[in-house]
């Protein structure tokens, strides 16, 4: 739960598998919002140190400091960067969340298909394909960057100059990693275009 | 069983010393559920010459020494590996979701 | 006034930016999850040029420290990291370290000891090192991480005692928040350039050999101890310096506990590591109910602040020593022997209760702590009866 006095503060959850990016986004966001003057703040959970193990991270995003490190129990925003999941750990998906939880899912399912699969008839959801865009960008399924233009445009919470700015900072750590800036760049470009509110 | 998914005993049903006293007990973690891509036999092409058998490195295929079944895809993990090995080109990669979308179409009617 | 900015940093990425603003002039390397991507970052740097820091490759964690114990009799600024079972693998050395009265680094990404195996944050590794006479500081976040090295070493030298700086595994290691950094120059002119002359007898002074690591007779033991011993006490004196020169270049008070909201308080929660924010969020929930609690922080772990704890506790009715570790001794845990010494001392004594929570990564919510002070409340009242005075705050019954 947020605390009474917190009540600026955005709680996110994001369940994703290692290896897709999920806590480098996660991270990216909290990191676009501090580059704002807000106080962001991203928790991965690891399971067992292999690739492809479900990771979940709890982001807060607040105009006040953050002092708990609580996992985000009540998440408004629960964002699925890796459609596998929602068969696998779908308990552990919608658990904490109520009739105002927003979902942003990665999949190509159309969103009667999604609502069905996690029980959520009335939630607000949006729905991109965010595995094509990376696949189609830059030949690897690494949805991240995709979904962070979908959560920048179905949540409004950061911008996304903030998230280019965070991308081109993030990736030229390398010259392997600042070869693939455009390429995500553009893959941002089209997560925030292409996904779209579910009826 | 999945990641996380899993029961959650009491402290007093855990063996002692947190010894794990059951043989072959990885066999419960289900290595599937994280599949992307899935293998598609086409037994018209299969001569059941076990080659993929011999090459698949999670022992997902079951065979007899005369026939090739249906992978196990509880366990296989869509590495991909029986698909270039089969000298017959049998086996196509399907995406996963692509299957479960199916599945879920015809369970829902 | 230093120069600041505000960037989103992990823990480990805090601690390498303050490792790569110290520059270190040698850092043993082993790795260990969760600090393996610490040294990582930190590689980055020297690969870069960013630093002159020499690091050396070992291997395992009892050569790091050994590799550290050498260059430090050198006259060398050392650093090094470890977490969970690694500590555990250098304990031999850290007394080894202390005796020799060495200033030398430790940066403890705290992580749960095997069986069962965990790589997940808990303090047991930090408590392996409780009586190893190192000086103990724990961090609550990146923040404190980023402060509290830069402030260790300028310690560590003042003392010649080794230090360790504890963060909490995964919890603050690998997530990110809003740090302040402070500007290169600031922090070289804090720490001061490095000066093999700093300690009392360089090993390489070829001019004036030494020895180090004789054996001691029975005859020497005890007063070689005692030494060490009155030379441990002075480290309190020495932290609060170092405390009161770094508040004058980055405009923040350290002590060596933070107290939260406990004037009035009735009943107060202690705890140290990351999971004291959540505690502080906690007091605040129950303060909206009209409740009368606070929260007390360890920030200096050892030597004990004995004085400050227990005027701190002075009024309390309730006390609830919430332990990220068990000793297995049928006491409870080993905050709770540190703050029942404490409380020995003072003329006040609160009715204090043992919690042990958070073991092998355990979540830590906001409604656990609820439960401990509702708990503390009922024992502390008499409505609910207590055998021991430790319990288990998340065990599945």
């Amino acid at each position: 739960m947020t605390t009474a006095m917190d009540k600026s503060a955005i709680e996110i959850r994001w369940h994703g598998r290692g290896g897709q990016g999920t806590v480098t986004a996660a991270k990216m966001l909290a990191s676009a919002a501090i580059i704002k003057g807000k106080h962001g703040q991203a928790m991965p959970e690891f399971g067992l140190e292999r690739s492809g193990t479900p990771v979940k991270v709890s982001t807060r995003i607040s105009d006040q400091h953050i002092n708990t490190r609580a996992p985000v129990v009540n998440p408004q925003i629960v964002i699925i960067t890796d459609p596998s999941l929602m068969f696998t750990i779908k308990n552990q998906i919608v658990q904490g969340i109520d009739e105002n939880t927003v979902f942003i899912v990665n999949t190509n399912f159309p969103a009667d298909k999604v609502r069905k699969i996690l029980g959520i008839p009335n939630n607000e959801l949006w729905i991109v394909d965010a595995s094509k865009i990376a696949l189609e960008e830059f030949g690897r399924n690494i949805p991240n960057t995709a979904m962070l233009g979908a959560v920048a445009k179905a949540t409004g919470i950061v911008d996304l100059d903030a998230v280019r700015q965070e991308i081109e900072e993030a990736f030229s750590a390398s010259s392997k990693l600042r070869a693939l800036i455009p390429q995500n760049l553009k893959a941002l470009e089209r997560g925030y275009n292409e996904v779209y509110k579910a009826d | 069983m999945a990641y996380g998914e899993w029961e959650l005993k009491p402290w007093h049903e855990i063996p002692v010393g947190s010894i794990v006293p059951e043989a072959g007990s990885s066999k419960v973690n289900k290595t599937g559920s994280w599949r992307m891509l899935r293998p598609v036999l086409n037994y018209d092409k299969c001569t059941h010459c076990l080659i993929c058998w011999i090459f698949c490195p999670d022992d997902s295929i079951p065979v007899s020494p005369q026939e090739r079944f249906e992978t196990d895809f509880e366990y296989c993990k869509g590495c991909g590996i029986c698909a270039v090995e089969c000298p017959y080109n049998a086996l196509e990669m399907v995406p996963e979701m692509e299957v479960k979308l199916k599945e879920l179409e015809e369970q829902l009617g | 006034m230093a120069q600041k900015k505000v960037i989103a940093l992990t823990g480990n990425q805090a601690a390498a930016e303050a490792m790569r603003q110290i520059n270190f002039d040698i850092a043993a390397v082993y790795p260990i999850s969760p600090q393996t991507e610490l040294m990582g970052f930190f590689a980055e740097y020297v690969a870069n040029g960013e630093v002159d820091t020499e690091m050396i490759a070992v291997d395992g964690e009892h050569s790091a420290m050994a590799a550290c114990i050498g260059a430090a009799a050198a006259g060398a600024r050392v650093i090094t990291a470890s977490a969970g079972p690694g500590i555990a693998y250098m304990v031999e050395n850290l007394y080894v370290a202390s005796g020799m009265r060495l200033p030398i680094v430790l940066l403890d990404v705290n992580r749960a000891l095997s069986a069962p195996l965990s790589i997940h944050c808990d303090h047991a590794d930090s408590m392996l090192t409780r009586d190893s006479s190192w000086i103990s500081l724990f961090s609550e976040n990146a923040q404190e991480a980023y402060h509290n090295i830069i402030m260790a070493t300028k310690i560590s030298e003042k003392a010649l005692f080794p230090i360790i700086v504890n963060y909490d595994g995964y919890i603050v290691s690998h997530s990110i928040e809003d740090v302040e950094i402070l500007d290169d120059e600031t922090v070289r002119n804090f720490v001061g350039p490095s000066d093999i002359h700093r300690i009392p007898y360089p090993l390489l002074d070829i001019k004036k050999p030494v020895t180090y690591g004789a054996t001691a007779q029975p005859d020497y033991y005890t007063e070689c101890k005692y030494q060490q011993h009155v030379d441990f006490l002075k480290v309190y004196d020495i932290v609060r310096e170092v405390f009161d020169e770094f508040a004058e270049i980055a405009d923040v008070k350290y002590d060596f506990i933070e107290e939260y909201k406990t004037d009035d308080a009735e009943y107060i929660g202690i705890s140290m590591g990351s999971s004291f924010g959540t505690l502080k969020d906690v007091v605040d929930i129950l303060r909206e109910q009209g409740k009368k609690v606070g929260a007390i922080k360890i920030r200096l772990f050892r030597p004990f602040p004995v004085k400050e704890v227990a005027e701190a506790l002075s009024k309390a009715k309730g006390v609830a020593v919430l332990d990220r570790a068990d000793s297995f001794d049928g006491i409870g845990g080993p905050l709770f022997k540190d703050i029942s010494t404490a409380v020995m001392m003072s003329q006040n004594r609160p009715f204090i209760h043992n919690f042990i929570y958070g073991l092998g990564g355990r979540e830590v919510k906001e409604e656990d702590f609820l439960k401990a002070f509702d708990r503390l409340e009922r024992l502390e009242k008499g409505i609910e009866t207590r055998d021991r005075f430790v319990e288990y705050l998340q065990v599945r019954e």
